[in-house]
């Protein structure tokens, strides 16, 4: 190496990037997932990455850890091109990606967990006392001060997380890349994991850190890489991270400018001055909700929104009674209720679909079966024999309200994904109840189709009460009369009128 | 929607309307009936074709049709039993015995014996859905605790003394030319596809085996009707257990055993030939029986050795099973 070469190396070891990408693009099925990327993750620094959802974050950081092939550009490690094939690659370079679901064997030791697949062994026989060795050392590295004979099931969901990083530590990860560490958790156990990041940066380990909640991310990352439909539309610098900042980055439509699409303004039931509460939960707390209190109007459309964990799918499970609260009282239309199951929650007229189709279609029953069963307790007729003719014009009526075409007789898997939503929304339809819950229900939807179900949608809610679940703040502006935004198991803000906007909604969830 | 692919639909719905019963693997199972029948009917055209041993063939199918029957609620709501042919022998040693030896009249003792079978099904159920254990291993220990229990009664011994002979003229007095079991085998067949198929709770049943999660989030009691399905097949394993000991007026120990194998193999031979590969039905699972009776049956008549029986039963359980199973798989 030439003395000029050393110097500008010299010059450059305060930010000399770990990890490096250069224009790397990924296609599933001919679409981008990621276009064009370029990164550079500096050594011992924390590297934030955001960006809406189907930014292709993911789709990035499993490339980074070997888990994805990248289809164009390249990867290089301290400035040396890798080719990463898989996983176990990527471990050997001491890259380590720590996934969303905690994966920890519940069943076994702490030891066994943080030396799992690496354990100390002499002639192919584990040598206990090593492991045990190894694994106080990186249990102190990551602030977990435990026993490590425990077993791990036993441990809180934030010491799970914190076992996890153990491990990686163990392996004397040098770049750890941590996708939504913190989904889940409340915010003094978020601090805990935050604080630990921030530790393990110190001791010279490079994060690069994917989350959705952007007042962490300013508070954490050093630098941030901000996606947007598969591509980098901006890089920020520690000074420049403000949380407002951040959310102006992620909403892609400025504030202030509502969209509205189709049909009747949102807010249009408030104005008819109805207001009788439809679903009121009152001081409800759960595995993940804290002491909250939310009414969902009769006549309106209320949408629930949140990070993920933030509580919203526990909130909807308590709803339509596929969990119960540990404290509180639920209420529909004004009368107590105590759900043990989602079948006592259809008796009390609460109906429920999803757009996790895998949760709730039968894809190998008819269509027909599929659209008509929550409904068969009002359509049957005595003794529960089945009316066949009467079930057949009724699906039929549905599904051509949906503008479903075709034989009924066929399987439910023969639709198409859109379509298969369209007809589980029939189903909801089909149930006749008074309070209809919806989930994430425009998955996987394309854009025509999803203003035909909102437009529905929102036709049921001139005689209903309609809870809507949803991660899409378009959906929501579009949707909603009123916005109910959760934050750590805590109700941040109700959003209702004109300030259902995208801008406001990603200021309040994140 | 692009127009070949529209055309294609509409045949293959012509195609469905004209088949309503049969999917591919119901036309081979049909055909190679009529290929098996025709065969039998050359090799030996005085004895097997005549209406004599139709009629055989028939009494014959009265137990494993009143058995199928029940054991397709289990099957269809995606649970398995293999207590079934237990409560069976615990059922045919308990109804002789209270007959033969407490001298109780026919009717209470096929009444106490209904109803200590629907229990079984129930404590069987109860282990399956709150123990949240798999039904494979629970059916199989309560399964060798019934047969237990039918050793304690009968001592393992044949008994045909002291049953009076109205008790078995119950199944095989002749009306309209058939025995009343086939008669009474007809009845409880077509109860059970009434109510699998033309009701909410077989609604809910085939929903369950369809996908356990969806049902229980669309509102359907999955737990009580998994229950329930155990029950029935209970029910109909005490009904199969009346038909048999009155057709022999007598108990045999381990009689009951032999019904197992040939039971899951008619059942799938039955999901196998329906047009949604894979379903469960009863009409199906009735035509598995009938299907491998008269196999079992031309077979004696051909002088085939007595091993054949088993290699059939086995090769055609296998055969539906891979039938079935490709269906299911297509539909994914």
């Amino acid at each position: 190496m030439s003395g000029v070469d050393a110097e500008v190396e010299n010059t450059a070891r305060d930010n000399r990037p770990w990890l490096s990408m250069r224009g790397v693009s990924k296609r599933y099925d001919g679409v981008h997932a990621i276009r064009d990327i370029s990164i550079d993750v500096i050594q011992a620094q924390v590297h934030g990455i955001i960006g809406p959802n189907g930014a292709g974050k993911s789709t990035l950081v499993k490339i980074m850890a070997g888990a994805v092939a990248l289809d164009e550009g390249t990867v290089a490690i301290h400035g040396v091109e890798t080719h990463l094939q898989d996983p176990a690659a990527a471990q050997r370079h001491r890259l380590v990606l720590m996934p969303q679901e905690i994966t920890i064997i519940a069943d076994a030791s702490l030891t066994d967990n943080v030396t799992l697949g690496a354990e100390s062994a002499r002639y192919g026989i584990r040598v206990a006392r090593d492991c045990r060795r190894r694994t106080t050392a990186a249990l102190e590295a990551v602030g977990l001060d435990l026993d490590v004979d425990a077993v791990a099931g036993d441990l809180s969901a934030v010491q799970q997380r914190l076992l996890m990083l153990a491990r990686a530590i163990d392996r004397d990860v040098q770049l750890l890349i941590l996708d939504e560490p913190t989904a889940g958790l409340g915010s003094e156990e978020a601090a805990v994991v935050t604080a630990t990041v921030r530790k393990l940066s110190q001791d010279g380990v490079t994060v690069v850190y994917v989350s959705h909640d952007l007042s962490e991310v300013a508070t954490l990352c050093d630098r941030v890489t901000c996606l947007r439909e598969g591509q980098v539309v901006a890089v920020l610098e520690r000074e420049e991270l403000t949380r407002d900042r951040l959310i102006g980055l992620i909403v892609d439509v400025p504030a202030g400018s509502t969209v509205s699409p189709m049909g009747m303004p949102p807010g249009s039931a408030v104005s008819r001055g109805v207001a009788r509460a439809g679903v009121a939960l009152e001081k409800v707390s759960g595995a993940r909700l804290r002491d909250i209190d939310v009414t969902a109007h009769a006549g309106e459309v209320t949408g629930v929104t949140g990070l993920l964990g933030s509580g919203v799918s526990e909130l909807v499970s308590i709803i339509i009674g596929a969990a119960r609260p540990r404290a509180g009282r639920l209420l529909i239309e004004g009368r107590p209720c105590m759900f043990h199951s989602p079948a006592d929650a259809l008796d009390h007229d609460v109906a429920y679909v999803s757009g996790d189709r895998a949760r709730v279609a039968f894809p190998t029953l008819t269509i027909r079966e599929n659209v008509s069963l929550p409904a068969l307790a009002s359509w049957w007729g005595r003794f529960g024999v089945m009316r066949r003719k009467r079930e057949r014009t009724r699906v039929r009526a549905y599904l051509q309200a949906f503008a479903i075409r075709g034989d009924a007789e066929r399987s439910f898997s023969s639709l198409s994904g859109g379509n298969q939503q369209r007809a589980l929304v029939a189903r909801l339809m089909a149930a006749e109840a008074r309070v209809l819950v919806l989930d994430e229900p425009t998955v996987g939807v394309d854009v025509g189709a999803r203003s035909d179900l909102w437009n529905t949608v929102k036709g049921l809610a001139r005689e209903r009460t309609v809870i809507v679940a949803s991660s899409d703040a378009e959906e929501l502006v579009a949707l909603c009369d009123r916005v109910i935004c959760l934050h750590r198991g805590e109700v941040r803000a109700v959003l209702s009128g004109s300030a259902i906007t995208e801008h406001e909604i990603a200021r309040s969830v994140a | 929607m692009d127009p070949s692919s529209e055309r294609e639909r509409i045949g293959n719905t012509v195609i469905r309307r004209s088949t309503a019963m049969l999917g591919p693997g119901g036309w081979t199972l049909v055909a190679a009936f009529v290929v098996m029948v025709v065969a039998f009917g050359v090799a030996q055209p005085h004895t097997f074709l005549n209406w004599g041993t139709a009629k055989d063939i028939l009494n014959q199918a009265a137990v494993p049709v009143i058995l199928v029957s029940g054991l397709v609620f289990v099957l269809a709501v995606g649970e398995f039993d293999l207590a079934f042919t237990s409560i069976l022998g615990m059922s045919s040693g308990l109804v002789i015995v209270l007959i033969s030896e407490d001298s109780i009249p026919a009717g209470p003792a096929i009444a106490v014996v209904v109803a200590v079978a629907a229990l079984a099904g129930l404590v069987v159920g109860l282990l399956v859905t709150l123990g949240r254990a798999s039904s494979f291993i629970v059916t199989l220990a309560i399964g060798s605790a019934l047969s237990g229990l039918e050793l304690a009664l009968t001592n393992d011994t044949t008994i045909y003394n002291n049953i009076p002979a109205s008790y078995g003229a119950l199944t095989t007095t002749s009306v309209f030319g058939l025995d009343t079991q086939v008669w009474f085998a007809a009845g409880v067949g077509l109860v059970c596809a009434l109510v699998l198929h033309g009701s909410r709770f077989g609604r809910h049943v085939s929903a369950i085996g369809a996908n356990p999660v969806a049902a229980f989030l669309a509102g359907v009691r999955v737990r009580r009707a998994r229950v329930v399905c155990f029950i029935v097949v209970g029910v109909c394993a005490s009904f199969a257990a009346v038909v048999f000991t009155s057709a022999s007026v007598s108990y045999t120990p381990g009689a009951s055993a032999g019904f197992l194998l040939s039971s899951y193999a008619a059942a799938f031979l039955g999901a196998a030939a329906g047009r949604r590969g894979g379903r469960f039905t009863v009409p199906g699972a009735i035509f598995g029986v009938i299907w491998l009776l008269t196999l079992e049956t031309g077979l004696t008549y051909v002088n085939a050795a007595p091993w054949t029986t088993n290699v059939v039963q086995g090769v055609a359980l296998a055969t539906a099973v891979m039938i079935a199973a490709r269906g299911k798989r297509d539909n994914i």
